[in-house]
């Protein structure tokens, strides 16, 4: 194996099909162009064999989809993905992914491609999805996939943006969890994790529109606004 | 991007999370009626369901919205239920708390709901759509029977529980609430009142009937003749070419179309006769039913037993008879019947109990003068349980030349014996001696109108302890109008006391309801621990708050679920209100009567304190909401009041 088809990840037949059915995707309009009360949106949540986004592998993504600003419970996704080499030890007591879930789980191009189909032309939001983002969209590069043009909500940034109140000594996932006296029985699994996540994201879609925020674009704003005023007067 | 794009895009998904589903069911089963639906059922409600959220706040549902097209399940924080009180204020009628579903009435009537529905706290709600909801009702049969059960499923999840615990001895299969109409003779045979007797019998024997119905140009009953008429004037001797008229019995039980088997068999009951006419609108005859029409098909008991107790022919009898009477209320409970119809039974069975007795005595010591036998509290109100103390008193009339003091002599020792023949049947006698042999218990009229002008006009703390007793009376035997004039001249009397009706009304607030702030419940002192006390703090809220506005608007009502009514009808009371507590307060009755079946069959010295840690989950929420209605109701006395 060459350097190059290294660094373009672990080349294989599969490569030109993979290149084609993510062209055949429906493009995603700018948020500018996206109205926050009828946009798709699609909680994200990843687990991996690390923290580091440019070397560990992606084992699994759950996602919950929200549209018109309701959760769609039949909507979801969920896949588990094979790894012939992953190192699992370090995080197994985590996420409960071992070694033989991921030998058992789908080719990593084949769950992404079924992903990126499964969510269609829509917004992503994670918490702390700069995460998420990096994991999933290396991932799919790894496999010989370009990844297409999608916008992601950081829901870490979202929230105390629009919860002001509720904004001081909020910082994990798990302390905004039950500031809205929500609860999650299976914590550090994707697709349990994703459900809540997108839990709290409904919260801050409806909050948006209290708001007065009309498109993405809007709600990206006050995000910006938000961080900004954060790098000035850091807590 | 168009809803139809992501709807193509849906369809080539994978199969959707099981996790996340499953933890959902798991959330679902700890409620009913998700609790008794298979798990494919469960399975379908959740798939097809949306998750929504609402802030602090927020309405979730309005009578504007038009007729419901959704089926809510709160899945965390809650919803309020508004609406605009008499001085334009929102006040909550309702709250629907984790697990509990809405709107059912307005979902299945496919009308608006009534009630503004209001997130109070973050709350999420799953949420079907009528359709789903629909296709659910058909696939559950759990899910169907409560959601159909609407409303009132709560109390019927109750009488479940009370049905599987009740001894099964003595069950009917049928139900007391069948249609009357079902058992009447629909072309009853009728005679003019100038018919002569003989013309009048040759007519029943022909149709082959043992009644005839005696009516006027209009069709309308004046009387009825029975085969056992017949024989009484065959005894007599009567002519048998009198006319119809001076042999019949007047004014026939006459009960509207709609009427049940169970009213039926209680003015049987009641009043002592074997035929109860139907008659419609217009008051014209419509059918007869007889006692055996309902005996035959051996749907009620209560007749039978009534009878038995009006004819026994002594007191050994009668104390027999009580078995037979618990057997009969055990059954009633089996069946799931309301708690208001029970009581009415074991009233109207401990009234001719008492009756029976008291002409027994007669029978023995006949006093010789003009009297009613008054019984007040619990058994005025029509509201006795199986276990109760006496609570009665004599209000005579003297003859002419006869002074107060000599009738009373003559009365007491008949009283005295009435109250312990009354003990041996099962009444306690009454620790307070409020009873009729007690010298200062057995008045004349002007007698009683002083002694309750003292008790109103000199109240004092205890006097108002004793309204619960003597402010709810009714003459049980005897001289029945003059008891209600002098019980209407005391009402009149309390009308125009203002400052007695607000005595009595900060009385009635002294029994609050077992629940903290946080709708936790309250323990009561002394006693057991860790219980409630299901009268003193369940119950009297409710009978107290009810009486002080009947007498404030001189309505002569005397049970609470009738003094209720009377003030919604009266325009007091709002109609929803109304019958949000009269549901409470016969949840509380049923309750207290499980309890006390529970406590008989174990052996156990019957009380009214329950430690609500042993009720199921569904139990001690209905008993939270019952007591939250008690409290709804003194706020609003207390409002009247400004107390």
């Amino acid at each position: 194996m060459s350097w190059l088809t290294r660094l373009l990840g672990k080349s294989h037949a599969g490569d030109a099909s993979l290149q084609q059915a993510l062209a055949e995707l429906p493009p995603c309009p700018p948020p500018a162009q996206l109205a926050l009360a009828d946009t798709r949106f699609v909680v994200v949540d990843t687990e991996s064999t690390g923290l580091d986004v440019q070397k560990d592998k992606l084992l699994s993504i759950g996602a919950v989809a929200i549209e018109g600003g309701r959760l769609r419970v039949g909507d979801q996704f969920e896949a588990v993905l094979a790894h012939a080499d992953a190192d699992t030890r370090p995080t197994v007591l985590l996420h409960g992914i071992g070694a033989d879930a991921v030998r058992a789980g789908q080719a990593p191009a084949e769950a992404l491609l079924a992903f990126y189909r499964w969510s269609g032309p829509c917004v992503f939001i994670a918490f702390h999805a700069g995460f998420d983002r990096a994991l999933t969209e290396r991932s799919l590069r790894d496999v010989g996939g370009s990844v297409p043009q999608r916008s992601w909500l950081d829901l870490a940034v979202a929230l105390p943006a629009l919860y002001p109140a509720r904004r001081d000594k909020r910082r994990s996932l798990d302390d905004w969890t039950s500031a809205f006296g929500l609860y999650n029985p299976g914590r550090h699994q994707a697709a349990a994790d994703a459900f809540v996540t997108a839990e709290l994201a409904l919260a801050m879609l409806a909050a948006a529109r209290r708001n007065g925020l009309h498109s993405v674009a809007d709600l990206q704003r006050v995000m910006q606004d938000y961080q900004r005023l954060q790098q000035l007067h850091p807590r | 991007m168009s809803s139809e794009g992501t709807q193509a895009m849906r369809s080539t998904s994978t199969r959707t999370t099981g996790a996340n589903v499953r933890a959902l069911m798991e959330f679902l089963q700890a409620w009913a009626p998700f609790s008794q639906m298979e798990t494919a059922h469960l399975a379908a409600l959740v798939e097809c369901s949306e998750l929504h959220y609402f802030a602090d706040g927020e309405v979730v549902l309005r009578p504007e919205d038009g007729p419901a097209r959704r089926f809510w399940v709160v899945r965390q924080g809650r919803i309020r239920g508004e609406r605009s009180g008499s001085d334009g204020r929102a006040e909550t009628t309702f709250e629907i708390a984790r697990g509990e579903c809405f709107p059912l009435a307005a979902l299945l009537g496919e009308r608006p709901t009534r009630t503004l529905h209001r997130a109070v706290g973050d709350t999420f709600c799953l949420s079907i759509d009528r359709a789903d909801f629909a296709r659910l009702m058909t696939m559950s049969e759990p899910f169907r029977d409560y959601c159909l059960r609407g409303v009132s499923s709560l109390l019927d999840e109750v009488n479940r529980g009370i049905r599987r615990q009740a001894q099964q001895a003595v069950v009917d299969d049928a139900s007391l609430d069948q249609p009357l109409t079902r058992y009447a003779q629909r072309r009853p045979v009728t005679c003019a009142p100038d018919t002569p007797l003989r013309a009048a019998v040759q007519h029943m024997h022909e149709a082959n009937v043992g009644s005839i119905v005696v009516t006027d140009e209009q069709h309308k009953p004046l009387g009825i003749f029975t085969l056992r008429d017949l024989r009484a004037q065959v005894a007599a001797a009567v002519a048998m070419d009198a006319p119809i008229a001076s042999v019949m019995s007047h004014d026939p039980v006459c009960l509207p179309p709609d009427a049940t088997t169970f009213d039926a068999s209680l003015q049987m009951a009641a009043r002592h006769f074997a035929h109860v006419c139907l008659v419609d609108a217009g008051g014209a005859l419509a059918g007869v039913v007889s006692e055996r029409d309902l005996f035959s098909l051996q749907k009620v008991s209560l007749v039978r037993l009534t009878r038995t107790l009006g004819t026994a022919p002594d007191l050994a009898t009668l104390a027999s008879l009580r078995e037979d009477i618990r057997q009969l209320v055990d059954a009633m409970l089996a069946r799931g019947a309301a708690a208001r119809q029970v009581l009415r039974v074991i009233t109207t069975l401990n009234d001719v109990t008492v009756r029976r007795i008291i002409e027994l005595q007669r029978a023995k010591q006949d006093p010789g003068i003009r009297f009613a036998w008054l019984s007040f509290g619990s058994e005025a109100r029509q509201e006795q349980t199986l276990h109760t103390d006496q609570d009665n008193a004599i209000l005579f009339d003297p003859p002419a030349g006869m002074g107060n003091d000599e009738a009373r002599r003559r009365l007491l020792p008949f009283a005295q014996a009435v109250n312990a023949d009354m003990a041996q049947c099962g009444f306690a006698l009454c620790k307070g001696n409020i009873m009729a042999g007690n010298p200062e218990l057995c008045l004349s009229v002007e007698e009683w109108e002083a002694w309750y002008q003292r008790f109103i006009e000199s109240w004092t703390p205890k006097n108002l302890m004793y309204s619960a007793i003597f402010l709810d009376g009714r003459a049980l035997w005897g001289d029945t109008a003059m008891a209600d004039a002098l019980f209407a001249r005391v009402r009149t009397r309390i009308r125009a006391h203002s400052l007695f009706q607000r005595m009595m009304a900060g009385a009635a607030l002294e029994s609050r309801p077992p629940l903290n702030f946080f709708q936790g419940f309250v323990y009561a002192k002394g006693g057991e621990k860790h219980t409630i006390d299901l009268k003193v703090q369940g119950l009297t809220p409710f009978v107290d708050v009810a009486r002080v506005l009947c007498y404030a608007e001189n309505l002569p009502a005397v049970n609470t679920f009738e003094r209720l009514e009377a003030l919604r009808d009266a325009g007091r009371l709002d109609a929803n209100d109304v019958n949000a507590w009269l549901e409470a307060y016969g949840l509380l009755h049923l309750l207290r009567m499980r309890h006390h079946q529970e406590r008989m069959a174990s052996g156990q010295p019957l009380d009214n304190r329950l430690n609500p840690d042993t009720l199921n989950p569904l139990d001690a929420r209905i008993l939270r909401e019952s007591f939250r209605q008690a409290q709804r109701l003194q706020q609003s006395l207390a409002l009247a009041y400004q107390l």
